[in-house]
């Protein structure tokens, strides 16, 4: 009988603990137990997508409201950064930092599970190339708005995340140059299966690059890639005939777009809201049915900065709304390159990172500094033949005599055909421009006579071309992430 | 009031013909059980059988009869001593009036008496047949309390154990044995936040310690770790329970012993002949406490006269324009004088029944002992719906295999059906007095088909849309269907003399079931609902212990080591329909609707300790124990599963010492010393996994493109999480003086909770925003004491318990911040937890009136949006401006103090108990005030209308500036004391009953909730009653509405023969 008391003893010892003690999730995955297959990564990498939606709502306060182009007279912190007074604890700049990390979080674990596993190769590499253009194209945006930022390319545990400082914008921009280079080379021109259109592709790859070594002042670099995205037959990239069909619901992921984030409307959480978001208040426009929060409108010195007959104009913003029934106008600018008439908050209109005119004006620009004069303004003038619908807006050697005046005429170009689309923020600080422009912004004029109603004296300072750290992220890293200066 | 009782009593009369015919059919059966498990037993027995059930006829010359009376060194008789024949099962009970009779072999030697409390004696027989026994009390020495893994001499503990033992505890007419146990226990507080029949109160021992975590006790049922609560234990099956407070008792339950432990000793099996016990008690509810200034029709419409003149003049209105030619918006509604004129608290609130039936039988043989019960409880809601019934079973058997060899099996099936009203009081109350119940003339209503009324019939944009509260109560079905099955097998071996072996295994599997259907006359929309959440517990506990225990001289020493394994797996499944698919009201159930909604889900969590402890006692007078557990749980990373838990105490009983000799006042004096270690773990099972979460989609393809399901790690998963640690020092003294009349017990403790599991935020470059780690630190310290006295002996016995309790809690440390982010309700108010201050305080703005007009408006700062009417609130800051930084701490929920006071009577057949119990100084926030203010007399009768018709009372005619619920307005002070408990007995003398069949009897009268005794200002039902987020320490104290309590008056007889 003693006997068996110990044996009892010690099975129960020895034989029970993994079965107690080691458990593991039953009705969840594990990071153990996932990445194992192409399916579960291809998961992985929608989730990588996903997030671009999520940074996209506030991408446009970030840079468009931040600009000249756009305005806002709600939302405090919003307001905050129209008017250049953001505190380091703007809740916005800390969303836009953790939304821009969980982004790279996603895309790095990726890239750090999927050497260990095996299957076909051409679908692994394009698991690659597509999680190292959404890194790339994150840190893009974080070096552009917060110059130094911490460099994470793999999942980092909770005492590395904390010790980890910021690395130079150098040392960010290297690795973004990689990830491109090697996206490129690994991504399809053009997705054979038709479920995978929207996603990234060569083109979109070092149209960005370009746009990067642009950033950088590396013109020849840039012209390079600029003319291989030209090049690419397969991809055959051309600019839609009429300016408006761009934003139309018909017309998605046409030839003119390299890469857009998507949206789909009626499938449950994949449609934007920027009905909801840019729509006017009051009914009479000829979209919105009048529910909008009117965020993001346009400036006085957006509208004024389209040349008469430019039908572009239109196609981007109006200055009233007559009203349905009074048929009064009333000085009611909004921003309409987005509405389209679907659910406020569920529409499927994709919202385009890079388009073909983007590249044609940056080929222009690259031109221009390589002191090719007349062959930028050629490049130019195929986006205001589309704008007027004409060649007699064309410009030429005499109305553009300068390498100076072309960058201004090509800043200008820049500002009407890409507005609202988050660009013009980081041409003003790419350019030097930003001081100049950014003093004093009209924000509402009388249609009729023209005379500006509301005028703000941005009065904007040299250090403030960057994003205040987030302090909520100062304090958590305990001191190791640094303020930037002026903040 | 007794004419309702009748008509509740002739309806519902079927219950006590059960009860007469239980009891009646329980007595004649009485004999044949005795012979049927008699023939079992002995010869000794059997014999004894013969001669009582053949009137003497077969007698057997070598028997013969003893009798005699016991009583106490009073002079009185003591009832319900066990009378044995020392080394047989021969043996019986004395009856209320001392005696006994017994017929016993000629050769008999010893008989030995017993009783609780006073010591055992043996008296040798020899030629006497007439035994005339005095018994003396033992004083504390002999009593003994339950403690982890085992049992020890309440003189030796040196450890805070609160211990009860109550034969009345199923007297109570509250249907939970927790319920039953409010008042009783210094350091035990029980609040009974809600008075829905079945829900459990909230149990929190030495105060809150956890931020995050669950403060629940661990209950442990005959050594048993459950993962319940006592919701399905019998208490007519409960010997006792004991209440391990410090760390020093409770480090034997490591990791999940930090709220403090909660023991629970089921009744066995004496080995005696059989006894049969029947309790039974019928009880009728009456709603207590009740709220008296609603408005009726009248008052709702004079009401509306007031508010629309005061609008009226506020607009700027002519005064001198009469009223109906004032606009419609300015006009009152003479509607309300033409509908109905309801009643609803009255509509709404009923008077019930509670009845409980129990019959155990407790007996065996010397090689086979058990005890068996059967109980049925049924408590109905004194709410218009809702009802409680429990039936529950218990077998608990011992076996003597061998003279080394016993076994034990335990079987406790339990099933109980609830119906839970879902809407809380208050909004039922909200509804106007003008609607009627019943739409008029027999009308069907168009929306849903029922008789019902609602607002909406009447008016076209009333103040209160919805459905009638009648409507939504009767129509709504939430049922509980919970079935509990706890076993337990174990051995106990013999290895030598005093080394003993003991391993059981123990099953506790429960279900619970709850499906959800909302009628069309129910539902605002009217449509129907339905949903189902069902849920599967399987818990699986191996414990094998050795212990030792010697004396070599002066010096005991008991020792026991063992080890538990422990597995527990959870099995949910929940589904619904889409809303209105179910076509009717007259299926419930699923399958008569469209399923659009399903999931099942698993997990499971797994825990391995060793344990051992080691007492000491020299001289009995220097106690010492240690006691060491280790514990290692699946919920913790590598290298964190495993924690240890160590705990020692010592004692000093001083008047073992020579020099109290001279002390003879004093017969009992200790002193008591502990420190101890106890854990929490965090309420999540899988903290430590990074796992893989769904729902991060996309959308890619031609044209607008389609959903295109992302999932990846959502969770960022701390291998690093550890423990919860409680650290606690207990310094007690027990006094005894004047030969144990009175006794004292009183603790001093401190307790530390470090590493408190805290979400904290994380780096962002981690891709997350926060993680659970171990953060903060919790202090609860305290003095408990318990004073037992017997003021009376004698024919007149009077004795009294009195309990008092006071703990302070404080947050010591939050990582780097001085205060956790704060909390908010649903509905308005914030929730402070600051370092340095209790969790969880009420917090906002502070009153200090309304503003009476615009002139002192303009010359003060104000709330942005204030008029007069508005609330106005204090500048606290004293900056010039009323902004969020002038909210300050407005009140706390944790009570000063609180006390229970037990008196117990006897005199001749009659004996008397009434239990008092108070929670004083505590803050509740009667949220649900807020939906009185346009149909209650203390609030519009005191409100601002204008500058000529004053009060201090805010108009909700004017909503604008600061929402009073995010003041102090609805902050009341919730201290009361009330007489909880009064039993008065009757014990009918045995000799009435032909031929002693019945050994005693007792009937008794309980009444529940006798008085209430509440703060002034307390202007809600319940000054306990919880509504939401009770389980959650920092937001404390929030009643949205809860049921008023009951007052119950109960009828109840229990006899054993």
């Amino acid at each position: 009988m003693k006997k068996l008391a110990i044996f009892i003893v010690i099975i129960s010892l020895v034989a029970c603990e993994n079965e107690i003690i080691n458990l593991t999730p039953i009705s969840e995955l594990t990071t153990s137990n996932f990445f194992e297959s192409e399916v579960d990564f291809n998961n992985a990498l929608t989730a990588a997508y996903d997030v671009l939606q999520e940074k996209n709502s506030i991408d446009w306060i970030m840079s468009e409201i931040k600009s000249d182009n756009g305005t806002e007279v709600k939302y405090q912190s919003e307001k905050d950064i129209d008017n250049f007074s953001v505190s380091p604890t703007n809740e916005l700049i800390s969303q836009f930092w953790k939304i821009a990390y969980k982004g790279i979080f996603r895309t790095n674990i990726i890239l750090e599970k999927i050497p260990g596993v095996e299957f076909d190769n051409t679908k692994k590499d394009r698991i690659i190339g597509q999680a190292k253009f959404i890194r790339a194209y994150i840190y893009f945006d974080l070096v552009r708005y917060f110059g130094d930022v911490p460099l994470a390319t793999k999942v980092l545990k909770l005492t590395e995340s904390i010790e980890h400082k910021r690395n130079s914008v150098d040392e960010v921009y290297q690795q973004i140059e990689t990830d491109l280079q090697e996206a490129a080379a690994l991504l399809p021109s053009v997705y054979s299966d038709p479920k995978d259109i929207g996603r990234v592709t060569k083109g979109a790859a070092n149209a960005l690059l370009a746009k990067v070594y642009l950033t950088r002042g590396k013109y020849s670099e840039s012209k390079t890639k600029l003319e291989e995205v030209m090049g690419d037959t397969q991809a055959s990239y051309q600019l839609l005939p009429s300016f408006k069909d761009v934003f139309s619901l018909s017309n998605q992921n046409s030839k003119e777009i390299l890469f857009a984030i998507q949206y789909s409307n009626g499938t449950g959480g994949e449609g934007n809201d920027f009905m909801n978001e840019f729509g006017p208040g009051t009914p009479g426009s000829d979209v919105s049915p009048g529910v909008g929060a009117e965020h993001n409108l346009p400036t006085v010195d957006l509208i004024r900065a389209f040349e008469p007959g430019d039908t572009r104009k239109d196609a981007t913003l109006r200055e009233y709304i007559v009203h349905p029934t009074t048929l009064d106008t009333v000085n009611n600018p909004y921003n309409r390159k987005f509405l389209v008439n679907q659910n406020v908050n569920d529409c499927g209109l994709d919202w385009p990172v890079i388009r073909y005119s983007d590249v044609i004006l940056m080929y222009a620009e690259v031109l221009n500094e390589l002191d090719d004069l007349s062959g930028a303004i050629n490049q130019l003038n195929r986006i205001r033949e589309r704008a007027f619908g004409d060649q007699l807006h064309n410009f030429d050697l005499s109305s553009i005599p300068t390498k100076e005046e072309f960058r201004i005429k090509v800043l200008n170009e820049r500002r009407v055909e890409l507005a609202f689309e988050n660009h013009r923020w980081f041409d003003l600080v790419r350019t030097g421009k930003a001081l100049e422009f950014l003093q004093v912004e009209n924000r509402l004029e009388d249609w009729k006579t023209g005379a500006i109603l509301i005028s703000f004296e941005l009065n904007m300072e040299p250090f403030e071309t960057l994003y205040p750290i987030p302090l909520d992220e100062i304090e958590i890293s305990e001191g190791n992430l640094t303020q930037n200066d002026g903040y | 009031m007794i004419g309702r009782m009748f008509k509740v009593l002739l309806e519902k009369k079927l219950p006590f013909v059960l009860l007469l015919s239980f009891i009646a059919i329980s007595a004649a059966g009485r004999d044949s059980y005795r012979t049927k498990f008699d023939l079992a037993s002995n010869r000794n027995s059997v014999r004894e059988v013969f001669q009582t059930s053949d009137n003497g006829s077969t007698k057997q010359p070598q028997d013969r009869n003893i009798s005699g009376t016991v009583i106490d060194k009073d002079g009185v008789p003591l009832p319900g001593v066990t009378v044995i024949l020392k080394g047989t099962t021969v043996g019986t009970i004395t009856d209320v009036s001392g005696k006994f009779q017994l017929t016993i072999p000629d050769d008999a030697q010893t008989l030995q008496f017993s009783f609780v409390g006073m010591t055992t004696q043996e008296v040798p027989i020899g030629n006497q047949t007439v035994f005339n026994i005095t018994m003396s009390e033992s004083y504390t020495e002999l009593e003994v309390v339950v403690v982890g893994y085992g049992t020890m001499k309440k003189s030796s503990l040196t450890a805070a154990v609160a211990s009860l033992k109550d034969e009345k505890l199923d007297q109570m007419p509250v249907g939970r044995t927790d319920l039953a146990m409010i008042g009783m226990l210094p350091g035990v507080s029980i609040s009974q936040s809600s008075s829905k029949p079945g829900d459990e109160p909230i149990i929190r021992i030495r105060g809150v310690s956890s931020i995050t975590g669950l403060n629940d006790p661990l209950y442990v049922v005959d050594g048993v770790a459950i993962n319940g609560d006592l919701g399905s234990i019998n208490s007519g099956d409960i010997e006792s329970i004991e209440v391990l407070k410090d760390a020093s008792s409770a480090a034997i339950y490591g990791s999940r012993a930090a709220a403090g432990v909660i023991m629970v000793t089921t009744k066995r099996g004496t080995g005696l002949k059989p006894v049969f016990t029947v309790n039974s008690y019928l009880g009728l509810k009456t709603p207590a406490y009740l709220v008296d200034d609603y408005h009726n029709a009248q008052d709702a419409f004079d009401y509306s006269v007031k508010v629309s003149d005061s609008n009226w003049l506020l607009a700027g209105g002519d005064p001198d324009v009469p009223m109906w030619d004032r606009p419609p918006q300015y006009r009152p509604d003479s509607l309300y004088l033409k509908l109905g004129d309801t009643d609803w608290q009255d509509e709404l609130l009923r008077n019930a029944l509670i009845q409980n039936y129990e019959i155990s039988s407790n007996g065996g043989t010397d090689n086979i002992k058990y005890y068996i019960s059967a109980n049925v409880m049924d408590d109905e809601s004194n709410y218009i719906i809702g009802n409680y019934r429990r039936y529950s079973a218990r077998a608990n058997i011992d076996a003597q295999i061998s003279k080394k060899f016993s076994l034990g099996l335990s079987l406790t099936p339990s099933y109980s059906i609830q119906r839970r009203t879902v809407a809380v009081m208050a909004d039922m109350m909200k509804y106007p007095p003008y609607i009627p119940v019943y739409l008029p003339n027999g009308e069907i209503s168009a929306a849903d088909g029922s008789r019902y009324a609602r607002t909406l019939d009447f008016f076209t944009n009333p103040y209160i849309k919805g459905k009638n509260p009648v409507a939504e109560s009767t129509g709504t079905k939430d049922m509980y269907y919970r079935f509990n099955g706890f076993s337990n097998l174990f051995l106990n071996y013999e290895i030598i003399k005093n080394l003993k072996f003991r391993t059981s295994v123990a099953l506790d599997y429960a279900y619970l079931r709850n499906p959800y259907f909302m009628t069309t006359y129910a539902n605002k929309d009217s449509r129907t609902e339905a949903n189902i959440n069902y849920s599967e517990n399987t818990n699986i506990l191996n414990e094998n212990t050795l212990s030792y225990s010697t004396s070599i001289n002066r010096h005991s020493f008991d020792v026991i080591v063992g080890n538990s394994f422990q597995k527990n797996s959870n099995y949910i499944l929940s589904m619904s329909v889409t809303n209105g698919s179910i076509p009717n009201n007259k299926i419930e159930t699923m399958n008569a609707g469209i399923v659009s909604d399903g999931l099942t889900f698993m997990e499971q969590w797994g825990l391995i300790s060793y344990f051992g402890r080691i007492s000491y006692a020299f001289a009995n007078k220097y106690l010492v124990s240690v006691s060491y557990r280790r514990d290692g749980s699946s919920r913790f990373g590598e290298d964190r599963k495993w924690g240890s838990f160590p705990s020692a105490s010592v004692g000093w009983r001083i008047n073992e010492e020579r020099f109290m000799d001279n002390l003879k006042v004093i017969n009992n004096l200790k002193l008591r010393l502990s420190y101890g270690l106890t854990g929490r773990t965090p309420a999540g099972l899988y903290n430590q996994f990074a796992r893989i979460q769904q729902g991060f989609n996309y959308t890619f393809g031609s044209g607008d493109g389609s959903k295109v399901i992302g999932s990846t790690q959502g969770t960022f998963g701390n291998t690093e999480l550890g423990w919860e640690k409680t650290k606690e020092f207990d310094l007690g003294i027990d006094i005894g003086v004047f030969k144990g009349r009175v006794n004292l017990e009183s603790d001093l403790y401190y307790r530390l909770t470090t590493d408190l599991l805290l979400d904290n935020p994380i780096p962002g470059i981690t891709g997350f925003t926060s993680t659970t780690t171990n953060i903060g630190e919790v202090s609860n310290k305290g003095i408990e004491f318990l004073l037992n006295t017997r003021n009376f002996v004698g024919e007149f016995k009077w004795s009294t318990s009195l309990n008092y309790s006071k703990n302070i809690n404080r947050v010591e440390a939050l990582g780097d911040l001085d205060r956790l982010p704060l909390e908010t309700s649903k509905k308005g108010m914030w929730f402070l937890t600051e370092v340095g201050r209790p969790i969880g305080l009420f917090y906002g703005y502070k009153q200090t009136g309304v503003w009476i007009s615009q002139a002192e408006l303009d010359s003060n700062p104000f709330f942005p949006g204030s008029k007069p009417g508005s609330i106005r609130v204090a500048d606290s800051n004293n900056d010039g401006v009323i902004d969020q930084n002038d909210r300050v701490i407005l009140g706390n929920n944790k009570p000063d103090y609180e006390f229970g006071i037990k008196n117990d009577f006897a005199y001749k057949n009659f004996d008397l108990s009434i239990l008092i119990n108070g929670v004083i100084g505590f803050d509740v926030w009667n949220m649900e005030l807020s939906y009185y203010r346009e149909n209650r007399h203390y609030v519009t009768d005191v409100q601002w209308f204008s500058e000529q018709d004053l009060g201090n009372g805010w108009t909700p005619a004017n909503r604008d500036g600061v929402d009073p619920r995010d003041t102090d307005f609805y902050i009341e002070d919730g201290s009361f004391w009330s007489i909880r408990n009064v039993n008065l007995g009757y014990n009918i003398s045995s000799n009435i009953f032909k031929r002693n069949v019945i050994n005693n009897a007792r009937i008794y009268i309980a009444i529940l909730n006798l008085y209430l005794h509440k703060s002034k200002e307390f202007h809600s039902y319940n000054p306990e009653g919880l509504t939401d987020y009770q389980s959650e320490a920092t937001r404390p104290g929030v009643n949205f509405g809860s049921e008023p309590l009951n007052r119950t008056y109960t009828l109840g007889v229990s006899l054993s023969f």
